[in-house]
């Protein structure tokens, strides 16, 4: 999972970022507000945690451009030391999905980042099977059905397609979709993520004719899994 | 002397309804949070230099700035276990809010002395 965080304060970012890569997040710390600005517009995230007071754009500007600019629901958190009744309803009105008061706690703060990133995902399974008719992706034994019949992947084509119908409906970045398939360390190019796309698009008919999912790239953004007939 | 961080009992941990600026109360509200541990040098380097601005800004009756860094360290001191940092910073807000230097100047004094503790 890849975090976006607006915060300036140095001590405040440190400790998140601890937290939340302990806890296995991906974290892009942003100390101003034109560079998160910047890169929201070219890049996708899972959340995005946005402090009040930052230099350039407050993050209530951030939150009205983020909403603006980006078409995709992505979960927002506003964390802040302005606690007020009328500063929690005024951001959650903004479009905000969560508001926590500073100062931060660890627990609590891992839950609810826990929380807003289950939100939009599909229902799975107990042992994770995860079904999409007419497929059915099965992770403990990397597998993958169409009406019942089993396709033949590659390991890494597996696991594209398993993270690609897990954030269905979701523009996904080519670098986030590096990151969260090949790990953050993959010294490989963004094209590596074009070559396998368009191998499961062809291998699971993902054109949205006969299976009724369209797998298509967004010019300079990235790629979508939709349903076709769903919003 | 550099500080060093030392982990307490949980029953010991968590004092958020301490209101006084007392070191003892400081000592025991440190949380066992190993992430913590590793920031803290440089956590109390940038509290050391927040003591030194609140200074220049009393002396210049700046209460914009007193605000802004008691903003801060509300925000900042439970979260990194010191809920009496926390204090520190609600008590300058509110001194700055009513310009009471009298206020802010014994706020200001207490912090100081508790940073010197902890070093």
């Amino acid at each position: 999972m890849r975090i976006a965080l607006l915060e300036d304060d140095p001590d405040q970012a440190a400790i998140l970022n601890a937290w939340l890569t302990e806890a296995g997040y991906r974290c892009r710390i942003f100390s101003a507000g034109n560079d998160y600005l910047r890169e929201i517009v070219r890049e996708s995230y899972d959340l995005h945690i946005l402090d009040w007071n930052v230099p350039d754009v407050s993050g209530e500007q951030a939150l009205r451009i983020l909403r603006e600019r980006v078409a995709d629901p992505v979960p927002v958190m506003f964390v802040t030391a302005r606690d007020s009744e009328e500063d929690v309803v005024h951001i959650l009105s903004l479009g905000a999905d969560d508001y926590l008061a500073k100062p931060l706690r660890r627990a609590e703060t891992l839950a609810r980042v826990a929380a807003l990133t289950r939100r939009g995902r599909p229902r799975e399974a107990p042992e994770g099977v995860l079904v999409c008719p007419p497929f059915t992706l099965r992770p403990g034994n990397r597998s993958i059905e169409r009406d019942g019949a089993a396709l033949e992947m590659t390991p890494k084509d597996f696991e594209l397609a398993l993270y690609m119908f897990r954030n269905s409906g979701k523009l996904l970045s080519r670098a986030h979709i590096l990151e969260s398939v090949w790990g953050k360390t993959a010294t490989l190019d963004t094209r590596t993520v074009d070559t396998h796309i368009s191998r499961i698009r062809r291998k699971l008919d993902l054109n949205g004719e006969s299976t009724g999912w369209r797998l298509s790239s967004v010019y300079l953004q990235g790629y979508r899994l939709e349903k076709l007939g769903e919003q | 002397m550099a500080w060093r961080y030392v982990p307490l009992p949980k029953q010991c941990v968590d004092s958020r309804k301490t209101r006084s600026l007392h070191v003892s109360k400081l000592v025991k509200s440190a949380p066992p949070d190993p992430a913590v541990a590793a920031l803290l040098p440089a956590f109390l380097a940038r509290r050391e230099e927040d003591a030194r601005h609140l200074e220049a800004a009393l002396a210049g009756a700046d209460y914009a700035a007193v605000a802004a860094i008691g903003h801060r360290l509300k925000g900042l001191g439970a979260t990194y276990g010191f809920e009496a940092i926390s204090q520190a910073g609600r008590d300058l807000e509110a001194a700055a809010g009513a310009r009471d230097a009298a206020l802010a100047r014994r706020t200001l004094d207490a912090y100081t002395r508790l940073l010197a503790e902890l070093h």
